[in-house]
This record gives C-alpha cells, structure tokens and sequence, in this order.
C-alpha cells in the first residue's frame, strides 16, 4: 500500500478541518511516538543519525526488519515524526548506566606524551621499548593491567611515529613538542581517530569522528553481543573501523563483568590542588598544558602529576613564559598557589633565558656589495645584525623574501644557501589536524516510553458491532496505523455489502478496480478478511472472479465487501 | 557513585588521598589512621597508604577486615576499586595463619603453627625452613627463641604475618613515676596509648613518629612510668645521651644512681641505662665481635627505647631481632632511611604506631612556626670557570663552598641580632674558614664530648649567641631557644638531614623560627637542595625563595 494511500485514509477518517498531512503527524506526533515500538525506535534514530531513509543499511543494521516492516514504518509516517520524540543514542546504543569510572586514551595518551618528554634525552629505540615495559611506567596507571598496557603503548608509540609526533634520528628518538601539543589538545573524539588511525583522508577522517561519536554513546551492553552495536555505529557513520579488539585495547570500550561501556572523558570536577610540594592533584579530565609542564606520578581516579625543572622546560620551550605558566597553574587551582611555586618557576624561567639560540643565516659579499644592500629600504628589516663589514645576520625564516628581494636589485645570481635545511614548523598556516564537524545530535534518553500495553489497551477499546469494520479496526491497530483511543473508539461508518446483494458486490468491486486508490476489503463465510487493490474483474463459465492482491477470489463467494481509501493492512 | 563532601579519594594503587577541605577531613583521618601509614602532609591534601603491614598491624591490634573497608566506604567520596577491597580482605584473611606461641616443654624453644595445610606445605620447602624450622607434626614448627625476629621478619617478607601470642616478658621492677610538677601533652598522651594500648596482645613494641622538638623524649619517660621496669634507650650520640639524663632527672622521681650512662666516657649498668648506637657497635679492628652487645642481650631489659630509631644501624637491626620478648619503643621524627629498611624497622622495632603531621603540631602551638628561606648566591668569576670545567661531583663541592655564602652568613646574623644562631655545614674547611673570619665557636666530630657539652650548656645559657656546628648536630641536640638556622652545605640530597637540621630550630618559643638555606645558583646544589627540600614541602613548609646582591 503507498504512503498516499495511508495518509488519505488517516486525513479522511480522523483528520480536522481540513488540516494536511503534516499538521496531522505534528498534532498527534506524541501519540504516534508512544506507538512505536521498541526495535521501530532503534531504526528510526537510526535514520535520523544518518539523515536519509537507506533500506538497505537499515536492514544491515536491523536483519530481522525486512523492507516491507520498513516500508511499513514509513507509510505510518513514523520517519516524518521529528527525532525529538522519538529517536535516542539510548535505543541504539543501550541502555545502561555510564558504568564506574574507568582509565580513558585521553588521559593515557597526556601523561605517555608527558613521560616521554622526560625522557626523551635519553631514548633511543633500545630505551624506548625498556621504557614502556617498565614497572616504573605501569605503576603510575595503577588501574590498567600491565600486560595490555604495554600493548597498549607499542601500539601508541607506533602511531606517534606515524603522527610525527616522534621521529628518529641516528642517535635518538625526539618528541615534536609542538605537534605533541596540538595532539593532546585535541577534543576526545579527534583525539580516539587521530591516535588510533593516524593516515585517513580527510573525507574518512570525518567519518571517523562521527563513528567515535557514537560509539562514545555506547552504555551498558552485553560484551556478548557488543560487535552488534559497534557495527551499527560503523554503518551509520560509514566508517570501516577494524577490529573489535582495538577499541577495547585503546580503552574506548571497557567491559565490567560481561557489560561493556564506553570510557566516557571526565568534566573537570572536583578541586585541583596544587602543594607546596609541586604536585597537582585533581580529578576529571586533564588539562593539556597540565601534561606538558608536569610530569606524571599516578594517573588514577585522582591525577596526580608533579612539577620538575624538566617539564617545566618544556613549557617555556613552546614559547609560555614563567607568568604565563603561573597564571595557568592559578587559573586551575583552587586554592592560592605557594609563593614557593611561583618563584621557583620565575627562577627556572630566569635560568632558561640565561642563553638562548635561533636559527639565522649568514650572508657575507664583498665590502663595495655591503654598501649595496645597506641601501636597499626593504632590506633593513631582514637583516638582524652586521657583524663586520660584509657580514651580516639575516632573518632565517624570511628567506624567500629577501632574496626575492636580492635577486631583483642586482644579485640574480646569488647561489643556494649553503648548510642543513630548516624546517619551520612555527609559522605553519595550517594546521595538520582539522576542525570539528558538526554531526546529527539526538536525545541521549528517550522521551517517550514506548507503552507495551498501548496496543492490547487499543484493541479492548474497539468497540464496532459490526464484524468487518471491528475487524478492519483491529488490523489498523496491529500495523499501527491507529494509535490513539480517540481513533479507535471514533465510529466509522463504512459501506458494507453483503452475500445477499450480488449487483453492489459487483459494483463495489468493479468501483475499485477502476479507482486505484480504492482497496477492497472482504470477508469470507469463515471471517477471513483479505484486503487489496482489485487488480482484475473477469467473468468465466466458473462465475465472476477478481484478482485481489495476488489472490484470485470468486465474487460469489465474498460474505462480506467494502471498499476504503488505501490503508496499511 | 559521587559524594563530594567526603573526604577521602581511594586510588587503585591503595593510596589514600585525604582532601583537608572538608569538614570531616579530621574526622575520617582518626578513622583511617590505624591501618594506614601517612606518608605527606602537605597544606591540602594528605597522602595516606594502605600496605600489608599496615594492615596486619591494625588486625594484629585488634581491627576486623570488615571494619577497616567500612570506615573506608564511609569516607569515601569515589566507589572504591574492587582491587582494593579485595587486597584488604585478602592481607586481612592471611592473618592468624601463623601463630606463635613458647614451647612449654622447652623455654630455649618456641612453636609456630600453621593454620592452613598449604601454607605449611609453602613453608616447609622454603630455604627459611630448612635453616630455622623444625617440623613438628604436619601444622607445626619449632623453632629457637633466639630466631623468633628473624622468622617474623623473614615470614613477613612471603606474605605470612604471624600472629605472635608470647606475652611480652616485662622483666624487673623499676619504680618510678613522672613528677608532679610535670605534665604531658595530649598527643604525647595519646602517643604512649597507642604504643601501649591496655596491655593486650599486639602491644607494646612500635614506632612513634613525632616532629623535632614535639618532645619525643617526653614519649619515652610516659612510657617508662607506665612500664616501670628495666630500660635501656640507645641514642645516636653522648649529647644525646646526657639530654635524655637530665630530662629523665628534671621530669621523673628516679633516683640519680639508678640511671647510668654507658658510652665511651663511662660504662655504668644501672636499672636505667643511657648508651649509643656507635658503643654497641664497636668493634676492635680485624675483630668481628662486637665488644658491647652484652649490654643489649644480657641485661635483662625489660623496655628498651630506640632514640632517633632510624638510625638503627644494621648490626643492631641482628640483635633487635633477638629481643622480640621486651618492650621495646623507636623514637623518631623522620623516618626515612636512605638504605630503604624501614620495613625492617617496623618489623623488629614495631610498627608505627603514632604519627602526625607537623603542620597540626605548629598550628597548636607545640612546635615553633618556621620560616623556610632558600637564599641563592652566584660564584664569583673565577670560581665560574672552575665550575664549568669541573666534574659533576667536585661541582657540588665547588658550588657548596662559595665564597660568597660568607657575605650572606654576615648580613643574617646582623639581621636577627636578638636571636640565637645555629650556622650548620657539611664541609669542615668552610665551617673553619667561617670560624676564621667571624670567630664564632665551632663544633666538629673533632670536638670532645666535654668540650661539645660545655659549648652547647653556653649557647643555651645565651652565652654564645651564634654556633657553628657540622653534621654531629644534625638531631639528637636539644638547643631550645635556637631560633635561626642557617645552612651554608648540606649532604647532597639527603631530605632526613634536612628535616633534622630544621629540627634544631623547632622546639616552641615566643618567637618564630627561621631556616636559611644558602644555595649558589644555576648550580648542581640547587637539585639537591630541591630534593632536600622534599620532605619538608611534604609537610606543608614552604621556601621564601631569594637572591642575595652580594
């Protein structure tokens, strides 16, 4: 039956004032919603996720919904019905609570990077893997079981590589402070894809996000049958995410007892103290710059990271100055931070710019060339020292412009410069991770309950004394096409033939074979009802006989017949 | 589940975090306090641990398993961690497994049974057994009394507390009482009776950790009234030594021939007896007996009071071992050892029974308030260049021996001109050149103890105003109204001397106390002081920090 034909049958029978269709759904959409049952909830929050009506995916998602209950569903316009009544992560994705507290990647990957920073003098690839398998590393996440923990970082450190965030050189493993920072500042959604897969395109990337999204709806379902609902997020979003196991191993998922839930990021909570022993203590998620100018002592329920001269060092190596560094540590604590602290850090930034290096470039010519350039205007600004005569200090990241500069006065063939390159990351103008995307957002808890008992209470409030139409009522109510007491309870007045009369069976049959959007329902002498569009009215030696849907009827043997605008039946 | 006014937060690793903003902080730190060790107590939030000797202390003391997650589940502002339920109830249930009891048969000898058949299976192939262990049916050993703290020691170590049910031997009556004139400080009170309890079994023998100048040996004599029996207490030096005679003198009604001192200088055995750590130790060279150790195992002690316990030196640690049948008490303010053998000291001394931070103590008034001061000086040029040239070591040496330090000493010492001075070093030729230049009286390990006494009987009697001392006066030394400390080179990193040294300085008085630290700059004495300075952030002391214009 078509969506038209239902939507006629719903304006003729219990429409108002000519109202259309839509103010029809709109009026009665929470009646509509409460008729919807629970499997129809998951698909319709499904379809509202991915934001068009894909049979086929729904099916992926939902095998036992075959395309005539989809169908179904949507001639009952329950895909018109705004997501707001009906549509929940938590018909999708469970229904549990958020499960206790558990070691998220979040927090795992800000205190590695932290670790490594204190390390990374001494690491090479012999001292990386010492590293990562130490009691030392394992002790500061007491929560975490050792051996996956260090699965858990081989993975990590594998990844980093690939972000760039570690490289290698002959002597040593270096970390990119800079890239490490714009890693661990990164919102919990950009930070799972990023770190589990570092090389996607920027159209899988999106994707990505929006399946770590939804897998972060994820709440108290059975480890048995988790796959189930990963894969639904996987197909939602279109992202092809692997294995299982991964989610797990990166601590997105987490099973508690054969329930699984997703590792949810904490808000920032409780206090964050900061002791005039230089630890900072807290809860709740951590602050990038926490993990940068502190190092790690135990990554637990409370976090507690430690001050040193080290880490610190690498915050003024980004560029924060001591007042900087001392007004962040004030602006997270709840408490006044100890002189002690503050001039501690003063005294190590006072050190730290004791002596400082930047990259220049030498540019030497002849004395009468000197006199050359001095006098070039666009110049001067380029040019940061002249040493001695000839000599001069340029700007090392301008290059291209002075010697555009150069080469346009009477320098044309001004060689290379000689040396190492320089690779600047300072000035980059993009960055190397994208913005956030902006992706469907539905009700976490459903705001209706679906009522299981709506239907039996529908069906015992049918009240036709006539046979048929309490028939044909009760098959609206089972497809949900009524569901509403008002409707049921609403007397229909339908013209019904009987036995008795041959010449209106005929006439009521030969009305709807030419009418298309007429159905024809009928009853045999056993009570049987068959509903359809008449597809063919032919006589034979046999007597009259239709073809309605595909069965073949005799129309001598209809008991009972009437005809309705179309219906989901 | 989340109750944001309770103050404890239980971490994984079985650290307690006790967040002093809440009302009931003090409240549920009474609760945790008897099966939890503090190990800081900085201005906000405390850390406590739960270890298995913390545990079995409390249990052995009478505390149920049940009762111990209870009060931990009342506090508790997070869900615990099922781990740390489980490692409770799972240290908890190995109590009572081991019990050891004296063998009536033979009083050289004692039984330890064993509870469960595979713990004794466990046991007997272990190489304890076989060098210690006599099998005596199939659920007990029999064993010398001579060996009983080292079968504790060693049991502990696999994971088996014995309960031990030998009552304490109290030995000879001593009769004596604290003087009239005296009276104790509640927590010192409260000290004693938690060393002692009523009496009952798991009593008796533990450590009380108490800051400098709280009044340890106040402790000691409460419990020696109590006790009234034999006593011994070890010290760490003949100063030492005389300061507990003369308090025991000042605050007791014992007569003066029934205390002795045994040390170098005399060797008195009396009904109380005072001696050092080094006279028990002494041995000829080449010799390996030790010529003292009589007085410890034949002297019918019935307490016997460790003074600055961790200092314990290992020979003494053996001979502890032999002693589990007497009361026995270790006094002490910083319980760091930097050989890492305080579990040692727990298990032969006692466990610590009492603790407090030192931020409570000064709060109340029965510490003086100190005023942390890290002073930075820089080198001059020539000792600049050697700096820079020099290995990591003479570097340290280099940096602590700054001639500039000097300046600094002078401009204090004129600054608090009314006060009474302590100026403390490492390094014997800095503390004679500062003797050189200010002639300020010194004492050295070089100093007799005469000499030391009278030196330190005048800076009391504010006849010398300013004292320089090198490490002999690191603790033990009862100077009560020093009220500046200055510090020109300390033992690299050492956070226990540190901790000591600011001892010197907080018995209580009118004034506020003071503690200078001379650093020179941008140099490798500025790590170690930063690790000296560890502990007493621990506590909740903070450092002014400042640059000298010299």
């Amino acid at each position: 039956m078509s969506k038209d034909d239902c939507e006629r049958l719903l304006l003729t029978l219990y429409s108002e004032n000519g109202e259309s269709i839509d103010d029809f759904y709109k009026r009665n959409e929470l009646e509509i919603a409460s008729n919807v049952t629970e499997e129809e909830a998951e698909v319709i929050s499904a379809f509202h996720l991915m934001q068009k009506l894909d049979k086929n995916l729904l099916r992926i998602m939902f095998p036992q919904f075959n395309e005539r209950r989809i169908e179904n569903m949507r001639m009952r316009g329950l895909f018109d019905i705004s997501s707001e009544h009906v549509a929940s992560y938590y018909s999708l994705f469970g229904k549990g609570s958020q499960g206790d507290w558990s070691l998220g990647l979040s927090d795992i990957v800000k205190a590695f990077i932290s670790l490594i920073e204190s390390k990374e003098l001494y690491l090479n690839e012999r001292r990386m893997s010492a590293f990562i398998s130490s009691k030392a590393v394992a002790e500061i996440f007491p929560s975490a079981e050792e051996d996956k923990l260090e699965k858990l970082f081989d993975r990590l450190v594998k990844n980093l590589f690939e972000l760039e965030v570690l490289t290698k050189d002959k002597r040593r493993i270096r970390l990119d402070r800079k890239k490490a920072f714009e890693l661990i500042n990164l919102d919990e959604i950009r930070l799972c894809s990023y770190i589990m897969f570092p090389h996607l395109d920027e159209w899988v990337r999106k994707k990505s996000f929006y399946f770590f999204h939804l897998v972060k709806k994820i709440r108290g379902v059975k480890t048995d049958e988790i796959e189930k609902y990963v894969n639904r997020a996987a197909v939602i979003s279109g992202f092809n995410y692997g294995g299982i196991e991964d989610l797990f191993l990166f601590c997105i998922l987490k099973d508690q007892s054969g329930i699984t839930y997703a590792v949810q990021d904490e808000k920032a909570e409780g206090p964050v103290i900061i002791s005039s022993d230089y630890s900072i203590s807290f809860t709740g998620n951590t602050a990038p710059l926490i993990s940068l100018i502190c190092t790690p002592v135990s990554i637990d329920r409370v976090k507690i990271y430690q001050i040193t001269k080290e880490s610190i060092l690498n915050a003024f190596s980004l560029s924060y100055t001591d007042d900087d560094v001392i007004s962040f540590l004030q602006s997270l604590a709840d408490f006044t931070i100890s002189p002690t602290l503050s001039s501690r850090i003063k005294i190590w930034f006072e050190e730290y710019s004791r002596i400082n290096s930047e990259r220049v470039l030498l540019l030497r010519t002849d004395e009468k060339s000197a006199k050359l350039i001095k006098s070039i205007p666009s110049l001067a600004e380029y040019i940061l020292e002249e040493v001695s005569p000839g000599v001069f200090i340029m700007d090392a990241i301008a290059e291209a412009e002075w010697r555009e500069i150069l080469k346009s006065s009477s320098f044309d063939m001004m060689s290379e410069t000689k040396g190492p390159e320089f690779n600047y990351s300072q000035y980059e103008s993009e960055t190397s991770f994208m913005d956030m995307i902006q992706y469907p957002e539905i009700r976490t808890e459903r705001e209706i309950c679906y009522d299981s008992t709506l239907r039996k209470r529908l069906l015992s409030a049918i009240c036709e004394e006539e046979p048929m139409i309490h028939k044909i009522k009760e098959m609206m109510v089972l497809s949900g096409v009524l569901f509403s007491k008002s409707q049921v309870e609403k007397k229909l007045e339908l013209e019904i033939v009987d036995a008795f009369n041959y010449m209106e069976k005929h006439r009521m049959i030969e009305k709807a074979l030419k009418d298309k959007s007429l159905i024809l329902v009928v009853e045999n002498h056993s009570g049987r009802i068959a509903a359809g569009k008449v597809e063919m009215l032919e006589s034979f030696e046999e007597g009259d006989h239709m073809v309605l849907g595909h069965k073949v009827l005799s129309v001598s043997r209809l008991y009972r017949v009437t005809v309705l605008p179309a219906c989901l039946l | 589940m989340l109750d944001r006014d309770k103050p404890l937060l239980i971490q994984s690793d079985r650290t307690i975090l006790l967040d002093l903003a809440c009302p009931d902080a003090e409240n549920a730190r009474l609760d945790i306090i008897p099966f939890s060790e503090l190990i800081k107590s900085p201005e906000h939030m405390h850390t406590y641990s739960l270890s298995a000797l913390s545990l079995w202390n409390a249990i052995s003391a009478g505390l149920s398993a049940d009762e111990i997650v209870a009060r931990l589940k009342k506090w508790s502002r997070y869900d615990i961690d099922q781990r740390v339920l489980f490692f409770i109830e799972d240290t908890a249930s190995r109590y009572g497994n081991f019990i050891l009891t004296e063998d009536e048969s033979d009083n050289q000898r004692l039984l330890l049974k064993v509870n469960k058949k595979l713990f004794f299976l466990q046991l007997s192939s272990s190489a304890l057994a076989k060098k210690y262990l006599k099998a005596e049916g199939d659920n007990t050993f029999s064993l010398s009394r001579l060996e009983r703290g080292k079968i504790k020691v060693e049991l502990i170590k696999m994971g088996f507390p014995v309960d031990d049910r030998i009552p304490l031997n109290k030995g000879e009556h001593v009769d004596m009482n604290l003087k009239s004139t005296f009276s104790a400080r509640d927590y010192q009170e409260t000290a004693v009776n938690s060393f002692l309890g009523s009496g009952e079994r798991g009593t008796g023998f533990g450590t009380i950790v108490l800051p400098c100048g709280s009044g340890k040996t106040i402790v000691g004599l409460l419990a020696m009234a109590r006790l009234k029996t034999r006593t011994l207490i070890l010290c760490p030096n003949v100063q030492s030594v005389h300061q507990w005679m003369r308090e025991i003198a000042e605050k007791t009604d014992i007569p003066e021939d029934m205390v002795g001192e045994y040390s170098g200088d005399s060797k008195e055995i009396k009904p109380i007896t005072v001696s050092t750590y080094q006279i028990l130790t002494y041995r000829k060279p080449g010799c390996e007996d030790y010529l003292h150790f009589s007085l410890l195992r034949d002297g019918k002690w019935g307490f016997i009071i460790y003074d600055e316990v961790h200092m314990l030196p290992a020979p003494v640690f053996r001979i502890t071992a032999e002693l589990q049948s007497i009361y026995r008490l270790g006094l002490t303010a910083t319980l760091i050892r930097e050989d890492g053998r305080e579990d040692e000291v727990f298990s032969l001394v006692g466990p610590k029974r009492f603790d407090t931070p030192w931020s409570e103590l000064a709060e109340r008034g029965y510490i003086a308030q100190a005023y942390c001061h890290e002073i930075r000086v820089a080198l001059d040029e020539d000792d600049e260049i050697k700096y820079a040239l020099a290995s990591k070591r003479e570097k340290y040496r280099i940096a602590s021996v700054n001639k500039r330090k000097l300046n600094i000493i002078e401009d204090l010492v004129k600054k608090h001109s009314d006060d009474s001075i302590l100026i403390i070093g490492q390094y014997i030729e800095q503390l004679e050149e500062i003797k050189k230049r200010f002639s300020w009286p010194i004492v050295t390990g070089k100093t007799s103890n005469k000499v030391r006494d009278e030196i330190y009987q005048k800076f009391r009697q504010r006849k010398i105003r300013v004292l320089i001392v090198s490490k002999v006066a690191n603790f033990a030394i009862d100077l009560p109204d020093c009220s500046v400390a200055i510090q020109v080179s300390g033992t690299f990193g050492s956070r226990q001397e540190e901790a000591q040294r600011l001892g010197r300085i907080l018995r209580p008085k009118e004034k506020s106390s003071h503690f200078y630290t001379i650093i020179t700059e941008y140099s490798e004495e500025e790590e170690f002081a930063m690790n000296r300075q560890k502990f007493l952030s621990e506590q909740g002391y903070s450092y002014t920090l400042e640059r000298a214009d010299v």
